[in-house]
């Protein structure tokens, strides 16, 4: 291990083995309080909770050891191409499942997935963890298939706007981003426009700057939604010369991209933004899909499954909304899924002892091998993983190795 | 595929709850047992952690957040405890029983000595690193102390320690 002193070993040592002293005993005394006392059997439906907004959810808690060397790197072409929108939410939920419930078979040892870089080379990328000057470098949104934009954090504060090219391996200054109240969450992308939320003194702010760089710029302000007198953020797109979002008790809202009011989308008051054009209800679950763009309702999905666009998971299932495809994933879904519901992370337990974190892309149904998780004391934790609703990442070393999900079909 | 029971209801914060518990406890047990020092302790405390826990909304039941329940639990404990030992016996350790010294070992059962003479932010910061391998940004939202205070507790504690241990 990369800087380790002998106290440290020592130290990691004693605390193992102390820790060690505590023995599993195999099921734990009942939950004190709880109607069963366990986890809830298997074949009970499983649902994400409608109320987390969850696009970047941190899932498995960990560090790795290795000491950073902040990157250097020069300045790049400015990108040019626009994607698809990115969504925003705040809602970290850390669910490392090492022990997995005793009524999910194990996989035996020798079916373990191949890793998601030799399942995936197209969607899996590694960049510098470190922008220039030795900000850490905080991945948020694909513009198009070879460039990101991320955002440099100083003390974990949003200081500047990168973008990074993949074919030159280089940054790109975009924007300071200085404004107070900056959330903590991707970079919206849509229309050659960067967008992202402010909270400040009970008002959220949405700003935006241009891709091709420029000074950060105040699209429209409204009152904050708080819940227990906390704001948890807004889900935030980019589409038809709009910035669109929806905060956490439902309601999709617009204004022009170009500056002004907000006003609420027509029959939108009881749904979440999901994906443009889709918003999705919050009054029913799975809740049933609108068409922002024409007021149309769509599916409503399996009942007691969390849906996204086009697929639904529960605790053992993927199915796509219209009852297609419905196939047994090959582990527990962790609770920490994208909003758009087009990946899903699978907590697996091997026949060996041994616990897997996998991810499976919902439309090919193909699963890749993100890491062993920790069984055992003084075992390695995972680093955590940030799934985001168009990509994951996460740091290794001084990489920050990103899975982007369009290019999972590619 | 084979043909599956039809999904049944949605998963409630209490079910979550109850996943957690049963995915966590013992790593939870584990971490205050290293911040506590006895199991017994350690045992009554997570439980209560849990007992509070009922009622919260699902997205509150994380993972991080019952870390940092344990842990205030933890201090609250180890506050009282020690009002308790300044009333009763004043040089009393709070580990080191012949049973931990066979279990341990000496040098294992010096370190945790050492370590438990530190004083309480930098024992927390040591075991959230070295047991749970968290980040320093892991660290500072289970302890609610700055990430650049995480660092520089934990760049002091290590030579702290190794002072501690003579």
């Amino acid at each position: 291990m990369i800087g380790m002193t002998s106290i440290e070993d020592r130290l990691r040592d004693a605390l193992a083995a102390r820790a060690e002293t505590v023995r599993d005993e195999g099921p734990p005394p009942p939950l004190p309080g709880h109607p069963s006392g366990h986890a809830p059997r298997a074949g009970r439906g499983w649902r994400a909770p409608v109320a987390v907004a969850a696009a970047i959810v941190t899932v498995v808690a960990g560090v790795t050891l290795a000491t950073r060397t902040p990157a250097e790197e020069g300045p790049a072409a400015h990108p040019t191409l626009p994607a698809t929108p990115a969504n925003e939410g705040q809602q970290p939920s850390g669910l490392p499942d090492n022990r997995l419930r005793p009524t999910l078979p194990p996989i035996p040892a020798g079916e373990i997935s191949p890793a998601v870089e030799e399942v995936w080379p197209d969607a899996v990328h590694r960049v510098p963890d470190r922008a220039p000057g030795g900000q850490a470098f905080d991945v948020s949104v694909f513009v198009d298939e070879d460039t990101l934009v991320g955002r440099g954090m100083v003390k974990a504060r949003p200081r500047t706007i990168w973008s990074y090219d993949l074919d030159s391996r280089t940054f790109t200054e975009i924007a300071p981003m200085t404004m107070p109240g900056v959330m903590n969450a991707a970079l919206a992308y849509g229309e050659g426009t960067l967008a992202w939320s402010t909270f400040h003194e009970g008002a959220v702010e949405i700003w935006a700057v241009p891709l091709t760089g420029g000074t950060p710029r105040r699209v429209t302000t409204f009152e904050a939604v708080l819940i227990d007198d906390t704001f948890r953020g807004i889900r935030l797109d980019i589409a038809a010369g709009q910035v669109v979002w929806s905060q956490e008790k439902g309601g999709v809202h617009r204004a022009p991209l170009t500056g002004g009011k907000p006003e609420t989308v027509p029959g939108s008051e009881m749904y979440e933004l999901l994906e443009w054009p889709w918003a999705r209800s919050t009054s029913e679950a799975p809740g049933r899909l609108l068409d922002l763009r024409t007021g149309e309702p769509g599916e409503l999905g399996p009942e007691g499954m969390t849906c996204g666009v086009v697929w639904c998971v529960d605790a053992r299932e993927a199915v796509r909304r219209d009852g297609t495809g419905r196939r047994e994933l090959p582990g527990l879904p962790s609770l920490s899924v994208p909003f758009t519901m087009s990946v899903v992370l699978l907590d697996q337990r091997l026949d060996d002892g041994r616990a897997t974190v996998a991810l499976q892309e919902l439309e090919s149904g193909r699963t890749g091998l993100l890491g062993f998780a920790p069984t055992r004391a003084g075992d390695r934790a995972m680093p955590t993983l940030h799934v985001q609703d168009d990509l994951l990442w996460f740091r290794q070393g001084t990489e920050t190795l990103i899975i982007n999900y369009k290019g999972m079909n590619r | 595929m084979t043909g599956k029971a039809p999904h049944p209801e949605t998963l409630t914060p209490g079910d979550e709850l109850a996943r957690l518990y049963q995915a966590h406890r013992l790593e939870l047990v584990r971490l205050a047992v290293l911040l506590l020092g006895d199991r017994e302790t350690a045992e009554d405390a997570v439980q209560d952690v849990f007992a509070r826990l009922h009622g919260k909304p699902a997205h509150v039941l994380t993972l991080p957040y019952i870390r940092t329940c344990v842990l205030n639990a933890s201090r609250s404990l180890l506050r009282r405890r020690a009002v308790a030992l300044r009333r009763t016996e004043p040089a009393l350790e709070a580990v080191a029983s012949a049973e931990m010294d066979a279990l341990l070992g000496e040098s294992r059962q010096e370190m945790l000595t050492a370590l438990s003479r530190l004083p309480q932010r930098q024992r927390e910061v040591l075991v959230l690193r070295y047991y749970l391998d968290l980040s320093d940004a892991e660290i500072a939202r289970v302890t609610r102390i700055r990430q650049s205070t995480v660092r520089s507790t934990a760049a002091r504690a290590p030579a702290r320690l190794q002072r501690e241990l003579g």
